[in-house]
């Protein structure tokens, strides 16, 4: 609604005068110590699962972000696994060695960085099917003709369920909750560059927990803000002591189409 | 025969004491045959509207004198030795009169405007020094005519956005109708048009005021210390009192502006007895759109209308019916994909009662409302929500004597809001989600003593004690602890939590010398209706809640003084001021919450404390062909949350720390004048990155404490210029040109963090809405006298 409300508010000074614009300003800003981001995810799908730590930089500084090596990283589960993590094939990222994603396990995460330890807790939660991918032409709010791919499913009703959708090609696309429609037929557009006859779509649909929706709806309601916004903040933790960063244990549901 | 007498002795020493203590508090002898009473109601004598606020005095006496009333009466007990009464009101030329006999009477009087075209020479128009005299600090009345000189966007003249330019009073955000009055919030902020609460004041998303200024009379605003009479906002009451329409004779008028038109027409159901107005607005913003060559633009909706409506009747001498309505929309859609709809609607049913010549009765039934429909097309569903109030008022004015007034009354309200509903057709992919209605009773009673002692001091004390409960039928929340939710449901005519607050007032003035005063005042305000607003600038679907079992009422304490001075005969005015204000049970919400169609809102919710404080200095020049103010005010406004900054006070968004106003009008013949305003501020408080850090790939500021920083400053220059193209008796019209942002300041609307991924960079961009607005207005009057009954 924000965006929305925005877009008129802007559209409104471009319309009528002809005139709002943006334009690059230097502002002073405060500078924060460096502090650690961890990214972490488990699955249902066969591993190796991957663990991204890095560290973040003063706002005005060039964004080459350099991961952090020689952390001990742990994922167990509720089954009496433990798999400390290998080192990945750059500085910053560990992958596992055997431990396997199951659908109603709690995972943790155990990073220890510079001698403090992040630990995160995560659930997997049973995957839902994607029913089918509608792919149609529609006009764009530009007024272009663009190829629009959804997903339709069927919500599991009478459970709180949280989804990401996300494309193999192009990554991954915003989080949705069913607090409003449980238990309905609904459809989620698939994030995608253009694509042409001919190309391969493969689609996720992630079943991920409520802390992890919770963490990713902070970050978009904090990204999207406009203008005077309310103050803009980080997504509470999920790391105990506080770190940034997400650890999302999740079942996949995939399916691929051919655009025709 | 002792034993007889006792009981009498008694009763009269009671008496006697009882009546001692009366003419000490009232200082006047209740025996005394030496007095009389007149009254009766002050006019405009052109248009036959009355005047609010003008004085009767006597000539030869200081200090012995009454102001009329909201609806123009007065009442003013005199000497019987007296007979030279004068009457005046700013603007007006002075009107003398001398009374043939010494019998309390009825005196209705219509004074002349003092017309400025008849000679280039200074009329010797009226100066007032009301700002000295009235105990009343922290309050100004708007000159309503010289609001039409001030330059503004888009040439539409607008008392919210002039409001801005006095001290204590700041924008919410560029062009925008929305402000702030001494560090409280934009719901803080009561806005009563002919008593009608108005929830949502502003129209196209803030850029204009829903008050279109050929309805409106009379403006006064109070910035916190409020008289009894008033109550419900912690910050201010803008009290907006609707013209009663000419009775003497036919007026058309109307204005063709920018992106707007006016037309208005008011006249005498029976001369002198009633009147009718009637005043309309559309904007044809959407037209521009049908011009854009993009088709999405085309298909596009985007307009407002408000029409104000009212007829008074005399019936009698002593009664006299008012019936009042304003009701204004908003459309917007863009394409085929949504439409949101929004508006208030009020309607106000008034008596006048006089019941002696020193007891003044009016009676009101009020209804308002604001509500707004969101079509999400795509998505085949409706949002729909409301807020909508019944009231019952009554006031009183008793005028015991020329030095004492007393007014009581009470007013009773009965809110209903009924939060976003989701409504779906068939097709629609979400259910319908219906939110239980909330209803709130609340209610008031006040009465307040104006005082006026040894010519040189006034006080005005009162109390008003208000109660407020949820009531059913309806479903409320509990939070026994931090994750549970319990729910209870009230039946129909069940009362839940119920709030008591006694709220006193006090205002008093020194006056040193008849030019000069000093002044102090305190008041309690409780406010029992919240806006959860997500943004700066309040939007129309910003939710409405009420108090309830888990949300206190609102509840502010401000004290100010203030030294206030005129000078150059009543030409020149000077006034400092100085405040601090608590306030309790400020509310604020968690982060990431969410506030739509959600019913138990509640858990959303942070409650916390908050101070503001500040000093405003005001100058004004008040007559001559040069005429404007100097308005600067520093302050701070500051929250509290346990959970927010470490629970440590942080700059609220309503902070700005400098704000100054300049206006200037200036004559340059009776037919052409000119006009400035510059106006500078503190950028708002604001949450800057301190840092940045990657997720999912993307490059994301690492964001501090909240509000540590400052929006850049801003400021703009406006100018604009009056030209009268004819002036006659029966019809007269005028251009008026206007340039917004005269040196084209790209004041900061918005501030946003980006990543170049090509450079490697991350910067900050603004967005600014406006450069250069140059805009036209046309505007024109036509009046003519009924038409006479043709006799058979």
């Amino acid at each position: 609604m924000r965006n929305i409300l925005r877009t008129i508010a802007i559209a409104l000074g471009a319309v009528i005068v002809n005139s709002a614009c943006t334009e690059k300003i230097d502002l002073k800003l405060k500078n924060s110590e460096p502090q650690v981001t961890i990214e972490g995810r488990v699955n249902d799908k066969p591993g190796p699962y991957y663990v991204a730590i890095t560290k973040s930089r003063l706002y005005t500084e060039n964004n080459d972000f350099i991961g952090i090596g020689g952390a001990l990283v742990v994922i167990s589960d509720d089954a009496g696994n433990i798999d400390t993590l290998a080192p990945g094939f750059i500085t910053g990222l560990y992958q596992t060695n055997f431990i396997q994603g199951t659908v109603g396990r709690t995972y943790k995460l155990s990073a220890t960085v510079e001698g403090t330890t992040y630990v995160s807790l995560c659930k997997m939660n049973p995957p839902v099917d994607i029913d089918s991918i509608l792919i149609s032409t529609e006009t764009n709010f530009q007024g272009e003709l663009k190829t629009t791919t959804k997903m339709q499913i069927r919500d599991p009703s009478g459970v709180p369920n949280y989804y990401q959708v996300f494309s193999v090609r192009d990554g991954y696309h915003g989080q949705h909750s069913d607090r409003l429609w449980d238990g309905k037929i609904r459809e989620f557009n698939i994030p995608h560059k253009d694509l042409a006859s001919g190309d391969t779509l493969e689609a996720e649909l992630w079943s991920i927990s409520q802390q992890v929706y919770t963490f990713f709806d902070q970050f978009d309601q904090n990204q999207n803000n406009f203008g005077a916004p309310a103050a803009p903040a980080n997504p509470d933790p999920v790391y105990t002591p506080a770190a940034m960063g997400y650890f999302s244990a999740h079942s996949i549901k995939s399916k691929t189409v051919i655009i025709p | 025969m002792f034993l007889h007498l006792r009981p009498k002795l008694k009763f009269r020493m009671r008496k006697n004491v009882l009546l001692i203590v009366l003419s000490f508090l009232f200082s006047v002898s209740l025996f005394s045959q030496t007095k009389f009473t007149i009254s009766g109601t002050i006019k405009d004598g052109k248009t036959g509207e009355e005047l609010i606020g003008a004085t009767i005095f006597l000539k030869d006496t200081t200090g012995i004198g009454a102001v009329t009333n909201a609806y123009g009466f007065y009442s003013l007990t005199i000497p019987a030795s007296k007979k030279e009464i004068a009457v005046r009101y700013v603007g007006y030329e002075d009107y003398s009169v001398t009374l043939d006999s010494m019998k309390s009477q009825s005196i209705n009087v219509s004074l002349s405007p003092a017309s400025k075209t008849l000679k280039e020479v200074e009329v010797k128009a009226t100066k007032s020094n009301e700002n000295i005299t009235t105990s009343q600090v922290s309050a100004i009345k708007l000159d309503i005519k010289q609001l039409e000189k001030i330059p503004v966007l888009f040439g539409e003249k607008d008392i919210l956005k002039t409001i801005q330019l006095l001290p204590g009073v700041q924008p919410a955000s560029e062009g925008n109708a929305g402000y702030y009055v001494r560090g409280g919030s934009n719901d803080q902020n009561l806005i009563l048009l002919d008593e009608a609460t108005v929830y949502s004041p502003a129209h196209l998303l803030g850029f204009f005021s829903v008050f279109n200024n050929d309805a409106i009379k009379d403006a006064t605003l109070y910035k916190g210390n409020m008289p009894a009479e008033y109550g419900g906002r912690l910050a201010s009451v803008l009290d907006l009192k609707m013209k009663e329409g000419n009775s003497k004779e036919y007026v058309i008028g109307g204005g063709i502006g920018l992106i707007s038109s006016r037309l208005n027409i008011e006249g005498p159901i029976v001369k002198d007895k009633g009147s009718f107005i009637v005043t309309g607005r559309r904007t044809y913003a959407d037209l521009f759109l049908k011009l854009s060559k993009k088709e999405n633009l085309k298909k596009s909706i985007l307009y407002f209308y408000d029409i104000n409506a009212k007829a008074n009747y005399r019936i009698g001498k002593r009664d006299r019916i008012f019936l009042s309505g304003y009701f204004g929309q908003d459309k917007f859609g863009l394409q085929d994909r949504f439409t949101i709809v929004y508006g208030n609607a009020t309607a106000t049913l008034r008596w006048n009662h006089i019941f002696s010549d020193k007891l003044f009765s009016n009676t009101s039934f009020i209804y308002n409302e604001f509500n707004y429909t969101i079509g999400i097309n795509v998505a085949s569903i409706d949002v729909k929500s409301q807020i909508r109030d019944f009231s019952l008022k009554e006031d009183l004015d008793y005028y015991l004597n020329s030095k004492n007034k007393l007014k009581f009354g009470f007013l009773t309200t009965f809110h209903t809001i009924v939060p976003g509903q989701v409504i779906s057709s068939d097709t629609a992919r979400i259910g319908n989600i219906i939110l239980t209605k909330n209803y709130g009773w609340e209610s008031s009673v006040y009465a307040q003593h104006e005082i006026s002692l040894w010519n040189k001091v006034n006080i005005n004390y009162g109390i008003r004690l208000s109660v407020f409960s949820q009531v059913g039928p309806s479903k409320y929340f509990k939070f026994p602890n931090e994750d549970a939710i319990d729910t209870f449901n009230l039946k129909l005519g069940q009362f839940g939590k119920t709030y008591f607050n006694p709220e006193p007032r006090v205002s008093i003035s020194y006056n040193f010398i008849p030019s000069m005063s000093f002044k102090a005042a305190y008041s309690r305000n409780v406010q029992n209706l919240h806006q959860l607003s997500t943004t700066t600038t309040s939007a129309p679907t910003d939710r409405w809640i009420m108090t309830s079992n888990n949300t206190k009422p609102e509840i502010s304490d401000q004290v100010s003084a203030g030294y206030f001075v005129n000078f150059h005969k009543d030409m020149f005015e000077l006034s400092v001021e100085g405040y601090y204000k608590w306030m309790q049970n400020q509310i604020d919400y968690k982060n990431g919450a969410t506030l739509r169609a959600n019913e138990a809102v509640e858990t959303e919710l942070l409650y916390g404390v908050g101070r503001a404080y500040g000093a405003e200095f005001f100058f004004k020049k008040k007559e001559g062909k040069f005429t404007g103010w100097v308005s600067y005010t520093f302050s701070r406004s500051e929250r509290k949350f346990p959970t927010v900054n470490r629970g440590t006070w942080f700059a609220s968004r309503y902070d700005r720390t400098h704000d100054l106003s300049i206006v200037l009008m200036y004559d340059i013949t009776p037919r052409i004048n000119i006009s400035a305003t510059w106006v500078y501020y503190t950028g708002l408080a604001a949450t800057f990155p301190i840092g940045k850090y990657v997720l999912n790939g993307e490059i994301v500021p690492l964001y501090g404490d909240r509000n540590q920083d400052r929006f850049p400053a801003y400021h703009r220059l406006d100018i604009g210029a009056t030209f009268v193209l004819k002036k006659r008796k029966t019809w007269e019209h005028d251009l008026n040109i206007s340039v917004y942002n005269l040196y084209a300041r790209k004041n900061a609307y918005s501030i946003d963090f980006k990543t170049d991924y090509n450079t490697g960079t991350s910067y900050a961009e603004k967005t600014y809405l406006f450069r250069i607005v140059p805009s036209i207005t046309y505007n024109f009057k036509f009046s003519f006298a009924p038409l006479k009954k043709k006799q058979k």
